[in-house]
This record gives C-alpha cells, structure tokens and sequence, in this order.
C-alpha cells in the first residue's frame, strides 16, 4: 500500500513536470522551396515579448514549426529565415503569441451518462483548460459541443470506458481549430450517424492543428459512416487510436460540410484547390500509429474523403480488411486530394477482397513503402470522373470542348487531361482554371509496395519488396503511364499520370520529384 | 658494435642539400575546400615532408603529397604553392603558384514570408 502511494505521488509529479504548453508557427513558403538554393527554414525565439528574436531554437523542412514544451502564460516572438548552400536570407518578419495559462482541471466522474457532466464542464472551461474523466464504465447519449480551444481527457483506453452512442459529439472547430481529445474508448453495438464530428463553418482558411490520440472506437456490428468526420480545411493529427467497424468509412473528410455546392458561384473544395501540392508538408492531415479493423465481407474505408478532397498523410498504421478510397470531381465540386501514403501494413482477409486505394476523379500523390496483401492484385484502382456530369454543370465533362479540357487530338482520351484527373497538381482558383489557365502536372509516385512485410518494414524477416503492388486504372486510355504526345501537340505534351518504380525516383515524365517526408513521429506525437 | 656506432655517426657530412622543387600542383576546389596534389620531390637523403601556402602564408604540412585546405568561402580564388623539406631543416623554394576559385554555392534562397504563432492548448 505504501509503495502504491509513494507510486502515484511519483507519478503525479511526472505527469505536473510534464504540463508544458506548445506553439504552432506557419509562414509563408520561399519562392526558392525546390530549387538547389533552398536547403530549410531556420526559426529563432526570445521572450517575453518585446524582444528580438536572436537565438536559434530549430530548423525546419517545411514552413512549420512546433515549438513545444514552453512555460504557461508567457509570450514569445518568433522570426524565420530560408537558407541554403548560398548563405541565409531572413524573412524580416516576426509573429508573437502568448501560451494559455496554468490548465484549470474540472473533473467528471466516470459513471452512469455523463452527457451533461462534461458539457457542463465544457462551457465552464477557459481555452487552455482540461476536462477530465475518470476511470471506469459510463455512458454517454446526449448531443455536446465543444467549442473552446480544450483537452477531453479519460484516463487511457480501456480505462475509461464509454458506451453508448456519442454521434452528437460535435467540436466546432470554427471558433476551436485547435483542442484534443484522448485517452478513453468508445463501444457501441449500434449502427449510429458518427461518432466524432468536426465540423467548422468555414472554407476559406487552413486551421488546426487538433490532436486526437491514444482513442479505441468500438463499433463491432457496424458502425457510422464516419465514426470521425472531418468538415472545412482543418489539419492535426490522429494517432494511437484503434477503430473497428463494420460499415463504410471510419474517417471521412471533406473540405465543406456540404459536400456538393448549389452552382459555380458556390463551388465546394474550391479553397482548398488553390493550395498547391506541398510533398512533405508539415500542416496536412497526419494518421499515424493507429489500427483499422473492419469485420464485412467487402471490408470498410480507414479513410474515404468528400467529393471535395483534402490533405491527407497515412503512415505508419496497421489496417485489416480496410482501404484507402477518394471520391471524385463533380458538377459543383473539385477534388484536389493529395495523398501521401507509406510504411503502413494493409491486409485483406475477409470474404470480397477490393481495392485497397481508390482514386476516383481527382488528386495526387506519393504512396510508397507499404505492405499490402490480401486485397485485388494491382489494386491502386484510378477513375475519372469526366463521365459524372449534369445539365449545367460548371465543371468536369471532360470532352475537349472546354478551356480547361487537354487536348482533342487523341480519339481514344478526347480532352485528356481532365479538370483534377490524377495527375494534375491543384492550385488554381476556379476563375483561373475557367479561364483556361490549366492545372500543371504532378504525377502520382508509387514505389516499393507489395504483399512482402519488407515492404513496410526493412527490418522485418522475410522476402524482399517484390514492388508488385501497381495500378490498374479503371478506363486504361485515360491514364498514361509513358509520356503522352498527341498530333498537333498541345496540352500534356509529354506529360505523365503515374509512375511505380522500385525506388524513389528523381522525377516522372517531365515532371522532376522534391520530397522528403515530414518528421516522424509528428512533432505532437509525444 | 659501439666502434661501428661511432665510425658510422662520424662519416655521415652534414645535410645541407634542400629537396627539389614539388611539380604538377593540382586543386579541385568544393565550395568550402580545396583538395591538392602535387610530385613528390627528390632529396639526397630523403623527404620528411611538404608546407602548403596560400596566398603566401603558410596553412599547413603534409607527409604524403596531397593536402585538403577547408574553412574556405564559396566563388573565392585562393593561390596555392608548395614546397618539400627534408630531416635536416632545409626547404626547397616553392613551387609555381596556381590559382583555385572556390565553386559557387548557389544564390540564397528567397525570403520566407509573413507568419503566424498560435498557443496550442495541449
């Protein structure tokens, strides 16, 4: 007993000492990102504010940074430079912020529905505070909102228990981008609407990062279609969770909570399409560490985005009889999804094998070191969406007749390449896509995936990565996998919309590859 | 054996022979280095070693004949010379100066833009 206490009084100190709070800093990119110029970012910090930024605290590949274990409630001033083999030029800029005071806790005891608890906790937070529940089972039925800048907390998974259906757990990230949520599991035998909305009323700007970690979601009959559903370009990281369903999507994202706009003047994912694509980028979507099960014959989507695309990084998870899928270019929609997907293990075991990465109508990629075994041979399936027209769609019927279609002179591919098609970077705004000032190209990279567990992980025993894993696109002649050249010339002109090499290459068709991937773990996953 | 110590030790002149001159100076410069090599020089009685010059002052010595000049600037030209020396302290003149331009390291990059900092809650 003695030593039991003389445990938690050493614990409870460790867990106190490591209360120290976190700064997110962004900036705008060097012109010279890509070029030999360019090697990173450096980021200098001094405080309290005023002061001048003098003392180096880090570098940085891309134009992130997360400066973490500060002390409460003070302010500090961050400046960036850009250097390179040619010397450092600095961006003669600084930012400030003020990190949230010492956390309020306000306890929920773990027991019968603890809806209304934690709600009443919620609103009664400051931002920087912490709900916490405690260890146990309990239920949860009620509709919460959360819409302050927080940590939700149980005390671990399968220490606190929550069952019950919580599909009315709403975070409006609106006013909150950034808040976590961890440590606690979910079971519901249901088939509930989700699990897990955030929902932010706004597609106009990047926002995040969240955090939602170390969570088991148990749906093991069937489940949401989206146990965690993601609305608005909203960025973070989900790590250390486990999901388990049944039923199409376990997380769904799309850059509006509509997904389909009213007309061209109303065109969803159109903010996010004039981002362009940023290989490695630090403030995307970021899985990793974390288990996706589904028990149906055909399986269920780990991730399945929108019509309207995002910003996805997948790495380093473990899914059973669950894949990738992206949906397509629509009437008044654009899908400007960016995939970034490697070191994951993906097997397929149940009745119905499928594919296990969809790319349907739209976005890009680099997809590389993954196992993948069980599923349809060749199964990164790509699809266009040029066939998914109605009257008076503003976008897409890719039939050459528009200035933003390719070329007319291929018969058997007529206005290839198609708006957002694989292969065709994003970062136009529709005006200028309208305009017919067309996409460039970025073509999709797959190398170093097959059904070996060497594949994902050198380290592992085994035969080597036999690099088997390719694509099969859905209408072959839509696709190319050699540079295209079409009389008369034009548009796409030697262009190419896919490459699988064994390894990484420097560069596909005309288009030359700039990537190394982001730190891992991500700098919140600790 | 301490008679043919002493017969040895008295025979033997007084060195005063400077080694020949190091030819063929070469550099490959890198944006911070310059590697050099040169022929090896002859002595009457042997080479101990050779002295690297640039731009006149002495940077170091070498046992072999190659030497890597570092800490230098990017797009600089530096005049290099050698010279070889032998056990006995004499030094052969320096060789004919050549010159090695440091390579370029490119322009600086661009500057990075404006940016925000946001307090994170956890």
């Amino acid at each position: 007993m003695l030593l039991r206490t003389l445990l938690f009084i050493i614990m409870s100190v460790v867990a106190a000492s490591a209360q120290t709070r976190q700064i997110y800093v962004t900036w705008a990119a060097s012109a010279s990102v890509g070029t030999a110029d360019f090697t990173g970012y450096k980021v200098y910090r001094c405080n309290p504010s005023p002061c001048t930024p003098t003392v180096q605290i880090g570098t940085s590949t891309t134009n992130t940074y997360f400066d973490t274990g500060l002390a409460n409630s003070t302010s500090y001033v961050y400046t960036w430079s850009a250097y390179g083999p040619g010397g450092e030029t600095p961006s003669g800029q600084t930012s400030t912020a003020t990190t949230y005071g010492a956390p309020t806790t306000r306890n929920v005891t773990c027991s019968g529905d603890i809806s209304s608890a934690v709600q009443t906790a919620a609103n009664a937070s400051a931002d920087g505070d912490i709900v916490n529940i405690g260890a146990g089972s309990c239920t949860m039925s009620g509709l919460l909102i959360q819409d302050k800048a927080i940590t939700i907390q149980g005390q671990g998974q399968g220490v606190t228990n929550i069952t019950g259906n919580i599909g009315t757990w709403v975070v409006n990230t609106s006013n909150a981008p950034t808040f976590r949520i961890t440590g606690f599991s979910l079971t519901d035998t249901g088939t509930p609407s989700s699990s897990l909305v955030l929902f932010g009323d706004q597609d106009a700007s990047w926002r995040g990062p969240f955090r939602i970690d170390h969570v088991d979601f148990n749906y093991p009959n069937a489940g949401p279609d989206g146990i965690i559903q993601i609305y608005g370009p909203l960025f973070g990281l989900i790590d250390h969770c486990n999901f388990t369903q049944s039923f199409e999507a376990m997380i769904l994202t799309a850059p509006h909570l509509n997904t389909e706009g009213g007309s061209v003047t109303d065109l969803k994912g159109a903010f996010v399409a004039t981002l362009p694509y940023q290989p490695g980028a630090g403030n995307y979507l970021y899985i990793e560490d974390s288990t996706f099960t589904a028990n149906s014959a055909s399986g269920a989507a780990a991730y399945d985005t929108g019509y309207s695309g995002g910003r996805l990084v997948f790495r380093h998870n473990t899914t059973s009889n669950s894949g990738l899928f992206a949906h397509w270019t629509s009437a008044n929609s654009i899908n400007s999804m960016w995939w970034e997907v490697y070191n994951n293990t993906f097997s397929f075991s149940n009745a119905s094998p499928v594919e296990w990465m969809r790319m349907e109508g739209g976005g890009s990629g680099i997809i590389y070191n993954n196992t993948t075994s069980g599923f349809v041979p060749n199964s990164m399936q790509l699809g266009d969406g040029r066939l998914e027209s109605n009257s008076g769609a503003p976008l897409l019927l890719c039939d050459g007749t528009h200035n933003w279609d390719g070329n007319a002179g291929d018969a058997s591919a007529t206005g290839w390449p198609c708006l957002m098609q694989t292969g065709r970077d994003a970062g136009k705004t529709v005006a200028q896509i309208q305009a017919g000032n067309r996409q460039a190209n970025f073509p999709l990279y797959m190398w170093n995936n097959g059904p070996q567990a060497k594949c994902s992980n050198p380290a592992a025993a085994g035969a080597a990565c036999d690099n088997t894993a390719g694509v099969t696109p859905n209408e072959a002649a839509w696709f190319k996998s050699t540079p295209h050249t079409v009389s008369g010339g034009g548009y796409g002109q030697g262009d190419v919309d896919y490459c699988v090499n064994t390894s990484q290459p420097s560069g596909c068709g005309t288009h030359t590859l700039t990537y190394t991937p982001y730190t891992y773990p991500h700098p919140l996953n600790h | 054996m301490a008679q043919f110590f002493w017969r040895g030790r008295r025979h033997v002149p007084s060195d005063k022979t400077a080694p020949t001159i190091p030819t063929n100076l070469a550099g490959i410069p890198t944006t911070t280095t310059v590697a050099l090599t040169w022929d090896a020089s002859t002595d009457n009685v042997a080479v101990t070693g050779y002295n690297i010059y640039r731009d006149g002052a002495l940077v170091g010595s070498s046992g072999t004949t190659s030497y890597t000049d570092t800490g230098l600037t990017a797009s600089t030209t530096y005049a290099y010379a050698v010279s070889a020396f032998d056990a006995a302290g004499n030094e052969s003149a320096k060789s004919t100066a050549i010159n090695v331009t440091t390579s370029s390291g490119g322009s600086p990059p661009a500057a990075p833009g404006a940016g925000t900092a946001e307090p994170l809650p956890y």
